[in-house]
C-alpha cells in the first residue's frame, strides 16, 4: 500500500509542479498564500498537459513511459517559466478575485458556509482514502484501459494489439483516445508493479482537485455559502463516488468537461483571458480521454455560445477558437486510427441516416427512460432538482428567455445521448445497463458547476428587489 | 465593537468545523456508527466500507462473481515465466475463458496472444486437461489447481 501511496503522490507531485509552471505566468506576483489555493486548478492543468502531450507523442510512435513523462515535464516547465519571466505586466491582474467578506447580517451564512466547506472537505478525503483501498469494479480499467497502457509506455502504439486482426488478441475498443491508458501506464511505472488501486487512487486525487478548482475558480463570485453548498451536493452524490473506485474513465472526463464548461463561462462573462486558456487546455483533456469528450463539449459550450452569439460575439468566437484548437490535439491519434484501419464502435454515417434511424426507432424509449433515471436517480439525488428550481425562480424572477438556456442545454444534451444510444449498433439492453448510468456523468458535473452561479444571480436579484422596495417606501 | 463582531465570526467559524470533522472523525473511526449511518444511508457503502476498521481490497483485477474461481496471483505468476517478446495462447472453458484471457494480457504484457495455439510458443491452461492440436509439450509448470503453463512446439 505505501508503494500506491508514493506513487500516486509522486505522479500528482510532478502534474502539480508542471501546472503551477503553466499557470505561472498569470500567478507571479501573488502572494504565496494566493499560490497555494489554485492547486486543485494547476494539478489538472498539469494532468491535462502532460496528458495529452503523451497522447500526441504516442501517435507519432514513441513510448511514454517515465522518461518520455519527465523530458515532456521539462519542456513543459521551462516553457512555463520562460512565458512568466516574459509575461506583460498587465496580464497579472487578470485573475485577482474579489473576496467578498461577510457582512452584519450574514453570520448565519458564515457558519453554514463553515459547516457545508468541511463537510465538503472532510467528503473529499474520506473518498481518497477509500480509492486507496479498493480495486477497479469496471472490468474495462484491466481489460483495456490499463493494458493498452502498459504498452504504450514500453512499447508505444504496437500495430498487433492495438489494430483487430486474425492474428493477435488485440485490446477491447481499440478506438478510444489514449490519455486515460497513458496516466494509468505511468502510476504503475511508479508503482513498479501492477496495482489497480493506483487508478483508482488517481480519480479521487482529480476528484478532489477539481472540487478544489471549482471553489478556487468561483471564490468572490458568489457567496461563500453557496459555493460550499453547491459542493456538496455533488460531493453527497453517492454514485459519483462510487464511481471513483470504477478505474474507468467515466469521472476524469467528467471533471474535463466541467471545467471546460465552467472555464468557458467565466471567459464569457469576464472577459478575463486565463478562463479561455484554462477552457482550452481542459477541452484538450477532455478529448483526449473518450470518445464523447469531443461532441458533449459541442452541447454544452459551442451550441449555447452560438445562442448567445450577439451577446457574447468576440468572446464568443476566441472561445470557439480555443476549443477547435483543443480538438486538434487529438488529430495524430485520429490519422494513427485512419492509417490502421482501427473501426469505430459508432457509425457517424448511420447516424445521421434518416431511413436507419426511422428503422430503429423503438429504441427511442428506452434510451430516454434510461438517460433521465440516472440523471434524477437517487444516487444523484440533488444537482438536477435544485438545477430546475433555480431556472424556474430565476424565470419568474427576472422574466428573461435567457434564463431558460441552461435549461435547453442540458435537454440538448439528453438528446445527444438518447441519440447516442439510439444510432449505436451494440445491443441496446446490454448497452442501456452498462453504460447509461456513467455517460451521465459529464452533464451531472457541469449541471453542478452552474448552480453556485445561478443561485448568486437569483440572490442578487432579490437583494436588488429589495433594496429598490426599501428605496421606493423612503 | 466591530473588533468583536469579527472575533464572533471567527469562533462561530471554528467552533462549526470542529464539530464536522467531529462527526466525521467518529464516522471514521467506530464502526457502530458508520454501520448505524449504513442502515439509513445503503448507497454510501462502497466508500464507508473502506474507511480505516474495514478490510481494504487488494490490488488485483475485481472479477465479481468469477472472483473465487480465477486464482490472479497464479497468473501473476505465470507471468514471472513468460519473456517479454513471446507469444501465447490461452485455453479455457466457458464462462471463464474472456476473464481469464483478459487478466492474463494484463500481467504477461509486453508478450502478446494469439488467437491459435499453433502460433503460440506459451499457452496458458485454465480446468484444461489437454493441449490443443498442432501442438506439442516441452515444458510444463503447475501454478494452482486450476491452472498451468506450458511451453510449447509444434507437433
Amino acid at each position: 500500500m505505501l508503494s500506491v501511496i508514493a506513487a500516486v503522490a509522486a505522479l500528482n507531485g510532478v502534474f502539480l509542479a508542471v501546472g503551477y509552471c503553466l499557470l505561472a505566468p498569470a500567478l507571479k506576483e501573488l502572494p504565496a498564500l494566493v499560490w497555494t489555493t489554485f492547486a486543485g486548478i494547476a494539478l489538472l492543468v498539469g494532468a491535462a498537459a502532460i496528458g495529452v502531450a503523451l497522447c500526441v507523442l504516442a501517435a507519432l510512435g514513441l513510448q511514454t513511459g517515465l522518461r518520455t513523462l519527465l523530458s515532456v515535464a521539462g519542456v513543459f516547465a521551462v516553457a512555463g517559466g520562460l512565458a512568466a519571466l516574459l509575461a506583460p505586466q498587465p496580464r497579472l491582474q487578470t485573475i485577482r478575485f474579489r473576496i467578498t467578506r461577510p457582512r452584519r447580517s450574514q453570520l448565519a451564512g458564515a457558519v453554514f458556509g463553515t459547516a457545508a466547506a468541511m463537510f465538503v472537505a472532510c467528503a473529499c478525503a474520506l473518498t481518497v482514502f477509500a480509492a486507496f483501498r479498493s480495486s477497479p469494479w469496471l472490468n474495462d480499467t484491466y481489460t483495456f484501459w490499463l493494458p493498452k497502457g502498459l504498452v504504450l509506455g514500453s512499447h508505444g502504439l504496437d500495430d498487433r494489439l492495438f489494430t483487430q486482426n486474425d492474428q493477435y488478441v488485440g485490446f477491447v475498443s481499440p478506438d478510444y483516445p489514449l490519455r486515460w491508458s497513458v496516466i494509468g501506464g505511468l502510476e504503475m511505472d511508479f508503482v513498479r508493479t501492477i496495482d489497480l488501486r493506483a487508478v483508482n487512487a488517481q480519480i479521487s486525487v482529480l476528484l478532489a482537485a477539481f472540487v478544489a478548482s471549482v471553489a478556487r475558480l468561483l471564490w468572490g463570485r458568489v457567496r461563500t455559502w453557496i459555493l460550499w453548498t453547491a459542493l456538496a451536493f455533488l460531493v453527497v452524490s453517492a454514485e459519483l463516488l462510487h464511481e471513483t473506485q470504477s478505474g474507468g474513465a467515466d469521472v476524469p472526463l467528467a471533471v474535463y468537461v466541467a471545467l471546460t464548461v465552467l472555464a468557458s463561462l467565466l471567459w464569457l462573462a469576464s472577459g478575463e483571458g486565463f478562463f479561455v486558456a484554462l477552457a482550452g487546455v481542459a477541452a484538450a483533456a477532455a478529448a483526449n480521454i473518450k470518445v464523447e469528450g469531443a461532441p458533449q463539449l459541442v452541447v454544452l459550450v459551442v451550441l449555447p455560445t452560438i445562442v448567445v452569439w450577439p451577446i457574447v460575439r468576440r468572446r464568443g468566437a476566441i472561445l470557439i477558437a480555443a476549443l477547435v484548437a483543443a480538438w486538434a490535439t487529438s488529430v495524430p491519434w485520429l490519422v494513427w486510427r485512419a492509417r490502421h484501419d482501427v473501426p469505430s464502435d459508432f457509425d457517424l454515417r448511420s447516424a445521421f441516416d434518416p431511413g436507419y434511424l426511422a428503422d430503429r426507432a423503438g429504441r427511442i424509449g428506452p434510451s430516454a427512460q434510461a438517460v433521465v433515471t440516472n440523471l434524477v436517480g437517487r444516487d444523484w439525488p440533488l444537482i438536477v432538482p435544485v438545477f430546475f428550481a433555480l431556472t424556474i425562480l430565476g424565470v419568474v424572477i427576472e422574466r428573461r428567455a435567457l434564463w431558460l438556456l441552461p435549461a435547453g442545454v442540458f435537454g440538448a444534451c439528453v438528446a445527444f445521448w438518447v441519440w447516442t444510444y439510439w444510432a449505436g449498433a451494440t445491443p441496446l439492453d446490454f448497452w442501456l445497463s452498462t453504460s447509461a448510468y456513467r455517460v451521465v456523468d459529464g452533464l451531472l458535473l457541469a449541471t453542478a458547476v452552474t448552480i453556485p452561479l445561478m443561485a448568486e444571480r437569483v440572490l442578487q436579484d432579490l437583494d436588488a428587489r429589495r433594496i429598490a422596495r426599501i428605496s421606493g417606501a423612503d | 465593537m466591530r473588533a468583536t463582531r469579527q472575533d464572533n465570526f471567527h469562533v462561530a467559524r471554528i467552533v462549526t468545523a470542529v464539530l464536522v470533522i467531529s462527526v466525521f472523525g467518529l464516522l471514521a473511526s467506530s464502526t457502530a456508527v458508520t454501520e448505524s449511518v449504513l442502515a439509513r444511508l445503503p448507497e454510501y457503502a462502497p466508500i464507508l466500507r473502506k474507511l480505516p476498521r474495514y478490510e481494504g481490497q487488494r490490488g488485483d483485477p475485481d472479477l465479481g462473481r468469477l472472483q473465487a474461481s480465477i486464482d490472479v496471483a497464479a497468473i501473476r505468476r505465470a507471468a514471472e515465466f513468460v519473456p517479454d517478446d513471446a507469444l501465447y495462447y490461452v485455453e479455457a472453458p466457458e464462462p471463464f475463458a474472456e476473464d481469464v484471457r483478459r487478466v492474463a494480457q494484463l500481467y504477461f504484457l509486453p508478450a502478446a496472444a494469439v488467437r491459435h495455439a499453433t502460433d503460440a510458443e506459451w499457452i496458458l491452461a485454465f480446468r484444461s486437461r489437454s493441449l490443443p492440436s498442432g501442438v506439442k509439450d516441452v515444458e510444463s509448470i503447475a501454478l494452482s489447481r486450476d491452472l498451468s503453463l506450458i511451453r510449447v512446439a509444434r507437433d
